[in-house]
């Protein structure tokens, strides 16, 4: 098992390698000049030409990503970020923890309320609670978080005065923007819930488990929901992924400076290196989401633990 | 469903509030706020402001990026201010005076300059500031500064490349006012503490989130030789960086700010007929404008078609479709406000919409039909004005098709006349003359292809450096430069925008103080 965890830890770094390349190229190609933009429009042609020498941004492209790479990986300098000059990784150090805790919030949201609600609607199939849990999470992938995260600002802020409207600080600030952007989470975990139960539950073992006279709660939490599990886990990963790297909507609705924010306004000013490093960073948290996943494979599924000790074991006894 | 009719419920408004009066204000500079008890000086324990812009690091070396933050002259001062009448005026700075015509000035500063530490500022420490700002290269300002050195322990001299009005003052009011020694002993330069000669020290700092200030008991300045829109009358102020619009005015309801600043008048006026808060209308120091690409082998290098096409643009509908009416119609390219603007032109024809008109011109022209690209940014209110104007066109038979693009490509490509026909731009002046800006836009040397339209036009030139020297910047040569811009229609003026500064009566203002943009400058207000 610790091996698997160490080859899958050594895969990351032909992984960060492929996207620091696929993100300077596609940044050095897009159209726009950081040069204009930091200097703004009383620049001279002579301001403009200096500027551009001083990013490096006269050099070939082969240059420029050969210099990238060696002060990333081979130096460990990050540098600063050309239009605010300040240092990038003070910038992901304070920014990061807020996205990472409202990705997470929005996690914890996404799957706990959805996974029960597919329950339901699995164990009462065809019956008003399966329909009434489809038509919620038909309504929440159908929602715009912007739209719903104006609506509870109105009611929870306005109207009842109960949450921030805005802002960073305690847990109370993310609950409006976690619960606004985890709709849809909570409809996908809802439908992933109940079709993998749906299979499971019309298993032989289920059926000889309730034979048995185990609890209908048993025969559900501790014996279907279980063997359920493996692509509602899958499913979380990508989700984990999608929402860390999608919060910037939410971020500039709630005013919270987070990843998001930096980047997207990194992006608008061509500002590679804060887009270069953020991606890089958010490339390596997914990528431990992901090993994080296959973890939980084993953890959840005996089999599957058995399959990554199992080559193993299987050399050994010829 | 449920939250929607939830939220639908009791969203009543208060009785009618007539607006303060804010036209007279932005003249007069000040104006005493309805409904307070008598006027004093005696300041609010605390006020919180709700700003759309942000910094993300403290740093006194800094690009034009963020650069007209509210909270930037809080932060640190500067060797010279702006008045509510566009005049500059001293801060740090005791006088300057050129004795060669604007190319060399003499600088003297104030000989009791402490910061909060309390160190003496002297002419070495500007000279050094100057210096460093140089090398970082991030304001263009600063590389027009040939040298600098100090002339005494109060007096510096700076020689400036070349001599342009407004330029020493662009520099005075970009120049921060530090201690050379609390910089360079700083563990993050500034990054996110700061030690400056402002009335006000910082106290705390989110970046990206909120900044805050206390006011100094040491302040260096004596009462009567500050400007009045740099007094402190606020003990504690807290600036909360609000980038989305409707939650600022969300804010202001809940009183989670008691004053938002620059709030776009989409969101803001629905306050205006709620007695619980106050409008200050100011306006940006840009407006809207259209110019034409310099390129020869354009459609748009026939005068008659350019003429055609500023006939057919009615600047008000502009104003009451993009800009929600909150805007006052432009009379030359550059904004009113800029020094050297000469108000006699609001009274004249400036081609004032007129359909059969443009349809003469259009006539005269010999325009075929051709498609007409128009460049804008992607922003959501250039589109808007890019949408009306191909509306206004297309009524008169010009074909005319829209280029949007996100800033960064809008602003590499503004530049090449060779990409579009007619860009829309928003262009105003960090120095606050006319000169300035006309050298950005209208000088055929400023860029490799031309212009900034690609544009070769010596009259144009020949016109422009006219007025770039102090001597040179009399009405008869802005005048000329005016008639020119204006009878070749190289570039039109359509709308300057209004911005809101609204703030809850709870407070107490007594006072409202305004900058030259007619904006209230919040630190100076009185209160009760």
């Amino acid at each position: 098992m610790a091996r698997y965890v160490v080859k899958r830890l050594l895969w990351l770094i032909p992984v960060i390698l492929g996207v620091t390349v696929l993100v300077f190229t596609l940044m050095s190609f897009c159209p726009g000049d950081p040069a204009q933009i930091i200097l703004g429009s009383t620049a001279t042609q002579e301001m403009l030409d200096a500027k551009r020498t001083e990013l490096g941004l006269n050099q070939p492209y082969l240059i420029r990503l050969g210099s990238f790479i060696d002060q990333i990986f081979i130096k460990h300098q990050m540098g600063n970020s050309w239009s605010t000059g300040m240092s990038i990784a003070a910038s992901i150090r304070e920014r990061m923890p807020r996205t990472f805790m409202l990705t997470i919030v929005m996690m914890i949201f996404s799957f706990g309320i959805g996974i029960p609600l597919g329950v339901m609607a699995a164990t009462h199939q065809n019956k008003w609670q399966d329909s009434v849990s489809m038509i919620f999470a038909l309504i929440g992938i159908s929602i715009p978080s912007f739209w719903l995260a104006m609506l509870l600002v109105i009611l929870f802020s306005i109207k009842l005065g109960w949450l921030p409207a805005l802002g960073i600080g305690g847990i109370q600030y993310y609950i409006m923007p976690a619960l606004a952007g985890s709709t849809g989470g909570i409809a996908s975990a809802a439908r992933q819930t109940r079709s993998s139960m749906l299979d499971v539950i019309r298993a032989d073992y289920i059926t000889t488990a309730r034979s048995k006279g185990v609890p209908e709660r048993q025969v559900i939490m501790r014996h279907a929901l279980k063997n359920a599990l493996i692509p509602i886990i899958t499913m979380a990963g990508t989700h984990f992924g999608k929402t860390l790297g999608g919060t910037m909507v939410l971020e500039t609705i709630f005013a919270i400076p987070g990843m998001g924010s930096l980047i997207i306004s990194a992006v608008n000013n061509r500002d590679y290196p804060v887009v270069q490093i953020g991606a890089i960073y958010m490339a390596i948290l997914f990528s431990l989401c992901m090993l994080g996943v296959d973890l939980l494979y084993a953890a959840v599924d005996p089999r599957i633990k058995a399959q990554y000790a199992g080559r193993k074991r299987a050399k050994k006894n010829g | 469903m449920a939250l929607t009719l939830l939220t639908a419920c009791g969203s009543g408004t208060g009785s009618t509030q007539a607006k303060a009066g804010s036209t007279a204000a932005a003249k007069a500079g000040s104006t005493a706020a309805s409904g307070g008890s008598s006027a004093g000086t005696s300041g609010k324990k605390e006020l919180k402001v709700g700003i759309g812009i942000g910094w993300d690091t403290l740093t006194p070396f800094r690009g034009n990026i963020g650069n007209d933050a509210e909270f930037a002259h809080v932060l640190y001062e500067s060797l010279a201010v702006q008045d509510s009448t566009s005049k500059f005026v001293p801060c740090v700075a005791k006088s300057w005076n050129s004795a060669d015509g604007g190319t060399t000035y003499d600088v003297e500063i104030y000989d009791y300059v402490k910061d909060s530490q309390g160190n003496s500022i002297k002419a070495s420490d500007i000279v050094w500031f100057i210096q460093e700002a140089q090398k970082a290269a991030q304001k263009p300002i600063f590389s027009q500064v040939a040298s600098v050195e100090a002339a005494g322990d109060y007096k510096f001299t700076v020689k400036m490349k070349k001599s342009m009005v407004g330029s020493i003052e662009n520099l005075l009011v970009d120049t921060f006012v530090i201690s050379k020694s609390a910089y360079e002993a700083s563990s993050d330069k500034f990054a996110s503490n700061v030690v400056s000669t402002s009335p006000y020290l910082m106290k705390q700092f989110v970046s990206g989130s909120s900044i805050s200030f206390e006011k100094r008991s040491d302040y260096w300045q004596k009462p009567e030789l500050t400007a009045p829109t740099s007094k402190a009358n606020v003990d504690k102020i807290t600036y909360k960086i609000i980038t989305e619009a409707s939650q600022m005015g969300i804010s202001l309801e809940t009183g989670d700010i008691d004053i938002a600043r620059r709030i776009d008048p989409n969101t803001g006026k629905q306050f205006e007929k709620n007695d619980k808060y106050k409008i200050v209308m100011g306006h940006e120091p840009h407006g809207y404008q259209l110019f034409f690409s310099g390129d020869p082998s354009k459609a748009v290098n026939s005068l008659e078609l350019r003429q055609a096409i500023c006939y057919c643009i009615d600047s008000q509908g502009v104003i009451d479709g993009a800009l929600a009416g909150y805007g006052t119609v432009m009379h030359d390219v550059c904004a009113e406000g800029l020094v050297g603007y000469d108000e006699a032109w609001n009274s004249e024809d400036y081609y004032n919409y007129n359909v059969e008109k443009a349809k003469e011109l259009i006539a005269k022209s010999g325009y075929k039909g051709e498609k007409l690209s128009l460049l804008s940014t992607s922003s959501t209110t250039f589109q808007r004005v890019a949408q009306i104007m191909q509306g206004y066109m297309q009524a008169v038979g010009i074909n005319c098709t829209l280029d949007i693009r996100d800033n960064a490509d809008y602003t590499a490509s503004r530049l090449d006349g060779k990409q579009y026909d007619i860009v829309i731009n928003h262009v105003g002046s960090t120095s606050g003359y006319l000169a300035a800006t006309w050298s950005i836009r209208f000088d055929s040397h400023a860029y490799n292809t031309g212009d900034a339209t690609s544009r070769h036009d010596d009259k144009m030139d020949e016109l422009l450096y006219k007025t770039w020297t102090l001597n040179g910047y009399t009405k008869d040569n802005i005048n000329e430069v005016h008639k020119y811009l204006k009878d070749n229609a190289i570039a039109y003026g359509m709308a300057q925008p209004q911005v809101m500064d609204i703030y809850n009566s709870k407070i107490g203002m007594t006072k409202e103080v305004l900058n030259e943009r007619g904006q209230l400058e919040i630190t100076a207000c009185e209160f009760q």
